[in-house]
């Protein structure tokens, strides 16, 4: 959390996030670099060209890595530290592509008739035929998300654009990899049919694709609160009380669409927006720590009686209201605006 | 899924101790299975044959003929007793037209550097000689290059390669990740060859010309890198085979 815009606001664990993400790219071309053309039954390849191979390996293997974080983290929150520093990751795999392209406009498209960024559009164009499709294109547009992608990550943009847009816009990552996974199939598996390069491609994207399925059922399981006739407000059932775990968060799905996060603390419960004002990172996977709500991803805190951050901190959340009957808890699903305080409710002890 | 307060990671905070043996060993299991990942991409690689600039600068003599791609004809000898026909171009991705134009015809000392493939090979022209008239051309004074030999209509399988890239200029110089790099070689004035390839043996190579026997224009370019069927006209010239045809009879297969 910052009330300044610095370049990086950095902690121990992000240097040490950045440091093991720069040991893994830096070792990976390196060993490919250097040992794999010994390690090869024919070594025969152009530099330029290996060096091609390498950063669009890596570059492909990362983002594959980076798109599996999010389910991941989903699926089981010992994986939340990936995603902590998961801009960080996302700005490497744009400098690992380009590389990649600067390689390839270093060497097939240079020393030619047209200028080399000329040659890149102009060279090949036969965009009605598969067999002999631009691939290049792909990579292009992949390459320009990535750099959006890239540009955009500062928490200047997130908050000059607001969260959802800058969410949306971050979504197209899954357009960059759609486009990724066109540019080979159309690229190097028309042209070379080893096994192994289409089962690593397919491992890439069953991987994606099972944990981002296996996460959104888990999300499917979760049913809308149910509605409770009342004549003031939007009354849904919320939770049990013997089901709100201690100092953790349950998701309540409301009528309206959104998400509330439910939180019992110091023997009360109060309601917030599920979605942190910072990145929608979800808040009712996060803890209360030092008597604030904490959110899972990058650790803002909000007091749970009015969603407000702590002073200096500026950041808000829309709170809910909270009615008791019985053993269970109902919520008004109308969001009230973000900061509005509104008074827990208070359990007897044991409750 | 839920766990204990304890092991809740905050980014500003210390990591709980058993999250970062968790941590550490995803991040081992990641990096170890990127790079065998990698590797294991590396392992399917093809070979990309042994073609490469061979033998260094050297100067041959012969008669030069700019149509329909530059080339250099020598006179028949044990070896060779139709005769040797050996494709001319520039550094880069450039043909030696505009070099070759004023000597159309002549008798020429032509410098340059092979680039081989297994027994074929393409001259690049440059050093000291480059294309100039010949300074001893009494020994072929007497050498008529002969005409181009007709050898009747055939339909062949292969791809279609810029002849530089595919003999050795880069490896892999062929397949469909090269083929911008062989369209511009084709823009710039090196000759199109198709490459017929065969089960136990070093590919056959034709040059492709247009249906008059005049250098392919544009059309061609669509056509380059995925497998293509051609039909035409095959012709001989010295040792050269050359196969004219049209982009209406080239199709992919």
């Amino acid at each position: 959390m910052s009330v300044q815009y610095r370049p990086v606001t950095w902690t121990r664990n992000k240097i040490t996030y950045d440091l093991v993400l720069g040991f893994g790219i830096a070792a990976f071309i390196i060993l490919f670099l250097r040992y794999a053309p010994g390690w090869l039954e024919s070594p025969r390849i152009s530099g330029p060209q290996l060096r091609m191979r390498a950063f669009g390996t890596c570059a492909f293997l990362l983002l594959t890595i980076v798109l599996s974080i999010g389910p991941l983290a989903r699926l089981d929150s010992r994986f939340l530290p990936l995603l902590y520093n998961r801009r960080h990751f996302g700005v490497a795999i744009f400098f690992v592509a380009l590389a990649h392209a600067f390689a390839v406009t270093g060497w097939y498209q240079a020393f030619g008739p047209l200028d080399r960024y000329v040659a890149l559009l102009a060279s090949s164009t036969a965009v009605t035929s598969w067999q002999a499709f631009p691939f290049e294109y792909l990579g292009i547009f992949a390459l320009g998300i990535l750099f959006t992608l890239a540009a955009t990550s500062h928490d200047f943009w997130l908050t000059f654009l607001g969260a959802p847009l800058w969410k949306a816009i971050h979504m197209s990552v899954y357009a960059a990899y759609a486009a990724i996974i066109g540019h080979i199939a159309l690229g190097v598996l028309q042209a070379e049919h080893s096994p192994w390069l289409l089962g690593l491609t397919g491992v890439s994207v069953g991987l994606v694709s099972a944990l981002h399925i296996a996460a959104g059922l888990r999300e499917q399981e979760a049913s809308v609160a149910p509605a409770v006739s009342d004549s003031e407000g939007n009354w849904v059932h919320a939770a049990y009380i013997g089901d709100l775990p201690d100092e953790g968060g349950v998701t309540v799905f409301l009528p309206t669409g959104e998400k509330a996060a439910l939180f019992r603390y110091d023997g009360k419960v109060s309601a917030l927006s599920n979605a942190c004002a910072h990145q929608n990172g979800p808040l009712a996977e996060g803890r209360i720590i030092d008597g604030c709500v904490t959110c899972p991803w990058h650790g803002y805190q909000y007091r749970p009686e009015d969603g407000c951050s702590p002073a200096p901190f500026t950041e808000k959340v829309a709170t809910y209201r909270l009615r008791r009957n019985g053993n269970r808890l109902l919520i008004d699903a109308n969001a009230l605006p973000p900061g509005t305080p509104v008074p827990p409710i208070e359990l007897e002890q044991g409750a | 899924m839920s766990r204990s307060s304890n092991e809740f990671f905050v980014g500003y905070l210390k990591t709980p101790p058993k999250l970062a043996i968790f941590l550490t060993v995803v991040s081992v299991l990641l990096t170890g299975l990127g790079i065998g990942g990698g590797f294991a991409l590396l392992a399917g690689q093809p070979d990309y044959g042994n073609g490469g600039f061979k033998g260094g600068y050297k100067e041959h003599l012969g008669v030069l003929q700019a149509a329909p791609y530059p080339m250099l004809r020598l006179p028949p000898d044990e070896a060779h007793p139709d005769g040797r026909t050996i494709l001319l171009s520039n550094p880069g991705k450039r043909g030696a037209q505009k070099r070759a134009a004023k000597h159309d015809g002549q008798i020429v000392d032509v410098g340059g550097v092979f680039i081989t493939r297994e027994g074929t090979r393409l001259l690049q022209v440059g050093g000291a000689a480059k294309i100039r008239p010949a300074k001893e051309p009494a020994s072929i004074q007497d050498f008529v290059p002969a005409a181009d030999v007709p050898l009747g209509p055939v339909t062949l399988r292969g791809e279609i390669v810029d002849t530089k890239c595919y003999l050795g200029a880069m490896l892999p110089g062929e397949g469909k990740v090269h083929r911008a790099c062989a369209n511009l070689c084709l823009m710039g004035g090196i000759p199109p060859m198709l490459a017929v390839f065969h089960e136990n043996e070093a590919p056959t190579l034709l040059l492709l010309t247009n249906a008059a026997g005049e250098a392919f224009d544009a059309e061609i370019l669509d056509y380059v890198a995925p497998y293509v069927s051609v039909t035409g006209d095959l012709y001989r010239r010295g040792d050269l085979l050359m196969l004219r045809t049209d982009a209406s009879r080239i199709g992919f297969i």
